[in-house]
């Protein structure tokens, strides 16, 4: 974390991090999108049920859901930078 | 059920939030800061739980607990995978929007949305428009919260819609006007974990008079099969898969009420916090509240002509038959604070649009600098006056609530769309492109919503998004950027 504070300092590290990272989080929206296909419709026509519940319902719903969570956690603890939102420690304004 | 009882978990909810709201004004104000940045955007120290709750509290409408679960009994699981698209609205709105609006925002110390569209472009002529756009589309989709909330108190408790309305309307109004950004969004949090038990209890009323979970799921596939079809017998088109992940999946995270949020916290770790928890919180209500829908017609089992005609009635229905009047009064505490907390936070940034995108803009182009103590009362009767507005709208109700409430995340998201994408991460887009964008978007959308004219059977939102990015990219080709345009913070060298 303090590595990342000492990366980006300036606005304008800042902000091209910001960019970098709104990159990301499409590409993050492609996988869950592509977890919503394969696990919902995908699996329609698999006949295993699990507690009555045709599989395709569990992996549509639940899966998707599980798949977003985990992007999330991905972008959250692996992708993203932690940084001073602040003006504070800029060098260059 | 009129019984006493039955309301009274709901009126304690209710003074609890009033409460809070106090303590959270009060101690703001003994911290300082300036009433118009505390006021509007909470002196910028929202921590991640309380981001992440007031932005699923803003976006899950009663709509999430009434409209949602009622069309998902209807049509079945196809509804519910449907609805799961929703998960990506919190990574999308964090992620793309998060970070960047902070910056800026601190940057700039703007306080609402609009503050950054009229820097970005130089424009007064659209950050008029904006708020404009924000204050009729705001005061639609408040209306239909609150007769969506005061129809299912009325259904559930058998007293009035009047009294319903006048209770948690007031309330509601109340504790924004008290309360300010901050306490909006301390009550949010509030009312998302209300939603949250809420929903529980119905769930554990359903599954115990539908005879447990296997059991409903039997049932359905004896009576309703295509009800655990994702394309549901043809009720789910692909069509109505594809506009429903535009509508309330990708193009929600430029809302203006969900993107004000992005300006008013303290630090990447709680956004990055926020991500995980929204997320999270997000699909259990979403997918649990559709998924309820379903599984209720285990214990409503008759066709929709027998419970009225109309699918609103299905959850109000299913409370009152499986839960005791105290467990009922408990889970319509749900809906009616996603009522409540949409309410809340859109009224905030109406007020906000009037007062600081209009007003003080007002005042300072002409070198007027109004006192403190007259912009903290002036707001502060806005907000009033437009929840008294609202409240008045809603006392006959319309009808097509729903579809009002639909019609106006539509709008705002046409509106907005190509106005803050382009804004943030397209250097030539300029105030010609986003004037052109903005009217002309909103234009086309609202003359095709008034004529029902569909493509390929789409939401009418495809064309006004499509009629948004072309001129947004034709009006940027002929236009010049505004010599006023803050380029140096949105672009710096």
């Amino acid at each position: 974390m303090d590595r990342d504070r000492r990366k980006y300092r300036t606005y304008r590290d800042k902000l091209r991090r910001a960019n970098r990272e709104a990159a990301y989080t499409v590409v993050a929206l492609g996988v869950i999108a592509i977890a919503w296909l394969l696990l919902g419709f995908g699996l329609a026509d698999s006949d295993v049920r699990i507690a009555s519940t045709p599989l395709w319902i569990v992996g549509g719903t639940v899966g998707t859901w599980l798949v977003a969570v985990i992007v999330a956690v991905v972008l959250a603890k692996r992708v993203f930078a932690n940084f001073d939102l602040d003006d504070r420690a800029d060098g260059d304004d | 059920m009129t019984d006493l009882i039955g309301l009274a978990p709901l009126a304690l909810f209710l003074v609890v939030t009033l409460v809070a709201s106090v303590i959270v004004r009060r101690r703001a104000a003994r911290a300082g800061g300036g009433f118009v940045k505390d006021y509007f955007i909470g002196n910028r120290a929202l921590g991640g739980f309380v981001l992440a709750m007031t932005t699923v509290a803003t976006y899950g409408s009663v709509s999430s607990f009434v409209g949602g679960p009622g069309q998902a009994w209807e049509i079945g699981f196809g509804w519910v995978y449907m609805a799961v698209v929703q998960v990506t609205a919190l990574v999308l709105l964090y992620g793309i929007m998060g970070k960047k609006m902070a910056l800026i925002a601190r940057k700039l110390d703007a306080v609402t949305v609009v503050d950054v569209v009229r820097a970005r472009y130089g424009s007064n002529a659209l950050a008029n428009v904006s708020a404009l756009v924000v204050v009729v589309f705001f005061v639609a989709t408040m209306v239909a919260q609150f007769v969506g909330g005061a129809k299912i108190f009325e259904a559930v408790t058998g007293y009035p819609y009047l009294v319903g309305l006048t209770l948690f309307g007031i309330a509601a109004i109340l504790f924004t006007t008290i309360g300010g950004f901050r306490g909006v969004a301390v009550t949010d949090a509030l009312c998302g974990i209300m939603m949250i038990i809420g929903m529980v209890v119905l769930a554990l009323g359903i599954l115990n008079a539908g005879g447990g979970y296997e059991n409903i799921m039997q049932t359905i596939q004896e009576t309703a099969p295509h009800k655990l079809e994702p394309f549901s017998g043809g009720g789910m088109p692909w069509t109505l898969y594809l506009t429903q992940w535009l509508l309330v999946g990708v193009f929600t995270f430029v809302l203006p009420q969900s993107v004000v949020r992005t300006m008013g916290y303290k630090d990447t770790k709680a956004l990055h916090n926020a991500m995980i928890v929204g997320t999270v919180v997000i699909g259990i209500m979403m997918i649990g509240m559709t998924s309820l829908g379903v599984l209720a017609s285990g214990v409503l089992t008759e066709d929709l002509a027998t419970y009225g005609g109309s699918v609103d009635n299905i959850i109000p229905l299913v409370t009152v038959g499986t839960l005791s009047a105290v467990l009922a009064g408990l889970a319509i505490i749900g809906p009616i604070a996603a009522s409540i907390s949409t309410v809340s936070s859109l009224l905030i940034s109406a007020s906000s649009a009037i007062v600081k995108d209009l007003y003080l803009h007002w005042c300072a182009d002409r070198g007027r600098q109004p006192a403190e103590r007259c912009v903290a009362a002036s707001s502060q009767v806005i907000t009033l006056v437009l929840g008294a507005l609202v409240f008045a709208l809603s006392v006959v109700p319309p009808d097509l609530i729903w579809k009002i409430n639909m019609f106006a995340f539509g709008g705002l998201e046409t509106a907005f769309f190509f106005v803050l994408v382009c804004g943030l991460f397209w250097k030539r887009a300029n105030r010609t492109g986003a004037l052109a964008s903005m009217i002309g978007g909103v234009a086309a959308y609202c003359a095709c919503m008034a004529a029902g004219f569909k493509v390929a059977g789409m939401h009418q939102i495809v064309i006004g998004i499509v009629v948004a990015g072309v001129l947004m990219a034709v009006g940027s080709w002929i236009g010049a950027q505004a010599k006023n345009a803050r380029m140096d913070v949105f672009f710096p060298e």
